[in-house]
């Protein structure tokens, strides 16, 4: 039972990293059809960025993050603006391959700098609690707390923020939104910068618990539409859910079963959910 | 318009490969220049067929490797474990590749565009996954070895020249497929899909049939390039597909020309030299790679052959007809 | 009997009641005009006529048959025709070729004709350009056929899009705010066009937001408001409806209906 507790207490970190990934990838491809396969690149951008922040500027974890999120926010913005927005006209196709190149560009660009020795992210937080039988280090209860706050805001963010709701607007009707004033390419240099941000929050939250390599956000993006697949294009709440049902699902896996399968589960998951029912769990009909 | 039988651009690419080979392979290095010239002939049947889903029907694979290596490890198999003749494994490894994506297409290509190649992706990945692990199937990390040439009438397809000659008739068979299908009411069909699904839908157009069509057809010729490429090297492991293949794919597609019939040969070529050409600078050749293609996307989304075409239709302005040899509309 | 009848038709998305319960008949050889507020559910009602969407409730009946929940290749196989809002067409492809698209649904040449490419696959192409070119005539567009449509102006792209319905041949043709973003010398070439369209013996469900077109071709009526049908009549008697009234009026300025 103990051993249960641990991975699901394990699982619900993960779970929690994951859907901040996933919502950013909501807001750039649900939301703002913009198709970005380099999402789990800049998620290892963002890990990048803070140890470099961490290591050469300041000592100060949250500082660093707080920096990196910004800096790849704008960085976001710059990307949106040079590779994607001439093709939003074209056939979505393009973007993606667009998205691919990005992804060779990323990699290898960070292996020249950064080389492919793994570095390693020190928080500072090195103490290790107990709850009974249960263990867990204050830098998973981090990557928790950091990213349910992430989560709240994001939220807010689309039921308050004037630019949440120009996006919300912006999906549903490109042209109506401009229609009545939405300047598209703003609200999409927005999305595309907030999406950035929230992967690059998600990789310097997980980037502390294993070595950064540039290779780390390999297999992040799939798991990120992974998750966006089973919760239903389009909802956010779906994206949360499915966001913690992966993670959950990933840790009960490795533990129980054999770990060198486990990159299948999402797969086997999607596939699963799929057939039984196409539009996700939580998609609109 | 189209007439029945062949046009003649045919005939002069049937001329060129039937020469091609011999000249090349009379040369001092000839066995090198053939050896370029099979590795063409297969990368341009995988293009091809990438080429018809993603040029033509608008629908992005990442996971194209995993049926190149069904189609090998399938027809290895079949002549190592169960003695059949290469003339039955050929064929029944297109078979395995045209099934692995009625499964795999039939379920997902309900999606939207990314989320399907995302699908495609996991499932390579999967694929190479089971490569590896089953190991009494495949023999693992270790791979397959001592694997049989083609035999008939006594022929030698262990010696380059007639094993060239094999790819280049698939070869051919593969352009014309993707060249016949194109210019048909299913390639329009296709290309509807690809500029604007429900449009193509209202026009009485069945999104899904014809998207799993053109899936099924690519994972077809992917597998038989798979066959042609098992029994070339004699030895597949799983390395041999991996998702930098898959990228590799799409890379030739896209420099060569997306939606063109004669590009993914120009992009095989481009991708077969480019790691001479940057020799000198070896450390930055992913780099740049991944920059043309970004730059490729950005500026030229026809590619090479999309290139030449539109300065060919310039230059020739009267002509109000599609032609089959090239961009189809 | 009626050419289309809707029968208490409801589509939810999550909680958001975009077509509550609505009820209607269109006629034969009529233009119905479909019109209401922004957001009360004309185009989503459009897309659950044509099978985009599939309904939560309630039935669609074409010529007597029902169709709720047909696929959208399957409807447009049926007889009904349909274009999209914002002038939507294949916009990197030949006007010529966008036309050609639509006679996809009176086809039938599959793969093996592709790749045989024998006589009648052949004749079948022959026959769809030559088709698409008299659709072409009736647009008005021959001249223009080899160019890219997104070159054209809307109104141009309009009648792309409404030659494209046209090539399908159908019965009905479910027309999605034509005329939108148009200058008065191009509404009047749509309208007459769509006068036109009717009077060669195809029936017209018109959505628009421009009351003046709507006035002008319709011989009925209907009014959507917040997903419910809320009247229904000649546009006469639409311009005195009080809830039509306040309905358009009545939400931003909260004044009196006028009298008229």
């Amino acid at each position: 039972m103990m051993v249960f507790l641990q991975f699901l207490l394990n699982g619900v970190m993960l779970g929690s990293a994951y859907t901040v990934v996933a919502l950013g990838l909501t807001l750039m491809f649900s939301i703002m059809h913009i198709v970005n396969f380099a999402h789990g690149e800049i998620f290892m951008l963002g890990a990048y960025v803070c140890w470099v922040i961490l290591t050469q500027v300041t000592g100060n974890y949250w500082v660093a993050f707080l920096l990196s999120m910004v800096i790849v926010f704008f960085i976001g913005m710059l990307v949106e603006r040079l590779c994607f927005r001439p093709l939003y006209e074209k056939a979505h196709i393009n973007m993606f391959i667009v998205s691919l190149g990005l992804v060779i560009v990323l990699q290898e660009a960070a292996t020249l700098i950064w080389t492919g020795f793994g570095k390693s992210l020190n928080t500072g937080y090195k103490t290790v609690r107990r709850f009974g039988q249960i263990f867990i280090t204050d830098e998973r209860l981090i990557v928790i707390g950091g990213a349910v706050i992430l989560i709240v805001a994001a939220l807010l963010f689309f039921q308050k923020a004037r630019a949440g709701k120009a996006m919300r607007a912006a999906a549903q009707h490109r042209m109506g939104a401009r229609m009545v004033g939405v300047d598209i390419n703003r609200v999409s240099s927005l999305a595309f910068g907030v999406g950035a941000a929230l992967a690059a929050a998600a990789g310097s939250l997980l980037g502390p618990l294993s070595m950064l390599t540039p290779t780390m956000g390999g297999t992040v993006v799939m798991k990120a539409f992974v998750i966006i697949i089973l919760g239903g294009m389009g909802s956010i709440g779906g994206a949360i859910i499915g966001g913690y049902v992966l993670g959950i699902a990933e840790s009960l896996f490795a533990g129980y079963a054999w770990s060198e399968w486990q990159p299948a589960v999402g797969f086997v998951i999607l596939i699963l959910v799929l057939s039984l029912r196409p539009q996700g769990l939580f998609g609109r009909g | 318009m189209e007439k029945a039988g062949l046009q003649r651009g045919y005939y002069i690419i049937i001329a060129v490969m039937v020469v091609l080979p011999l000249v090349l392979g009379g040369l001092k290095a000839g066995n090198f220049y053939l050896h370029v010239l099979i590795m063409l002939g297969i990368f341009t049947i995988l293009g091809s067929g990438i080429n018809l889903l993603m040029g033509f029907t608008g629908q992005a694979s990442i996971g194209h490797a995993a049926f190149f290596g069904i189609g090998a490890y399938v027809s290895t198999l079949l002549m190592i474990k169960l003695n059949f003749p290469f003339w039955a494994a050929l064929p029944l490894a297109g078979a395995a590749g045209a099934v692995s994506g009625l499964l795999i297409g039939y379920p997902s290509l309900r999606l939207k565009g990314i989320s399907f190649a995302i699908v495609t992706f996991a499932f390579g990945e999967l694929v190479k996954m089971i490569f590896v692990n089953w190991k009494s199937l495949t023999n693992g990390q270790d791979g397959l070895t001592d694997i049989p040439s083609p035999a008939l009438w006594g022929i030698n397809f262990a010696a380059k020249l007639p094993y060239t000659y094999l790819v280049m008739i698939f070869t051919l068979f593969a352009l014309f497929l993707v060249d016949r299908i194109v210019n048909s009411r299913v390639g329009k069909a296709f290309i509807s899909i690809r500029e604007d699904e429900d449009l193509a839908a209202s026009t009485g157009v069945n999104v899904m049939q014809y998207k799993i069509l053109s899936f099924v057809i690519s994972t077809f010729l992917a597998g038989i390039a798979g066959s042609l490429y098992a029994h070339y090297m004699h030895f597949i492991n799983p390395a041999d597909f991996t998702v930098a293949i898959s990228m590799t794919l799409i890379a030739i597609v896209v420099i060569g020309g997306l939606g063109t019939i004669i590009g993914p040969i120009f992009g095989s070529l481009v991708l077969l030299f480019m790691p001479e050409v940057l020799r000198p600078v070896k450390d930055y050749y992913y780099l740049i790679f991944g920059i043309i293609l970004i730059v490729v996307m950005i500026f030229a989304p026809v590619g090479i052959m999309g290139g030449l075409q539109a300065l060919s239709r310039k230059k020739a302005s009267g002509r109000t007809e599609a032609v089959s040899e090239g961009k189809a509309s | 009997m009626s050419l289309l009848e809707i029968r208490d038709l409801t589509k939810n998305f999550g909680g958001l009641r975009a077509v509550h319960e609505v009820t209607f008949q269109v006629e034969r050889g009529e233009i119905l005009g479909l019109i209401g507020p922004n957001g009360s559910g004309k185009s989503t009602t459009l897309n659950l006529m044509s099978g985009v969407y599939p309904c939560n409730g309630g039935q669609i009946y074409f010529k007597g048959e029902e169709i709720t929940n047909l696929p959208p290749h399957v409807v447009t196989r049926k007889g009904i025709g349909r274009t999209f809002q914002g002038s939507r067409v294949f916009a990197n492809l030949s006007v010529l070729e966008n036309v050609m698209r639509g006679r996809h649904c009176r086809t039938q040449s599959h793969l093996l004709g592709a790749i045989l490419r024998n006589a009648s696959a052949v004749r079948e192409l022959e026959e769809t350009q030559r088709k698409a070119m008299q659709f072409l005539e009736r647009i008005g567009l021959v001249d223009k056929k080899d160019m890219p449509v997104g070159s054209l102006p809307f109104a141009h792209r309009s009648l792309v899009g409404m030659g494209m319905a046209l090539a399908t041949e159908p019965e009905l043709i479910l027309l999605d705010e034509p005329i939108a973003g148009m200058n008065p010398h191009e509404t009047l070439e749509v309208m007459a066009f769509i006068q036109r369209v009717r009077d060669g013996g195809i029936t017209i469900l018109l959505v628009e937001h421009n009351m003046k077109v709507i006035m002008e071709i319709c011989e009925r009526i209907v009014v959507l408001n917040y997903g419910a049908k809320i009247a229904e009549g000649t546009p006469a008697e639409i311009s005195r409806n009080p809830e039509v009234i306040k309905a358009y009026l009545g939400r931003e300025y909260g004044a009196k209906p006028e009298k008229s």
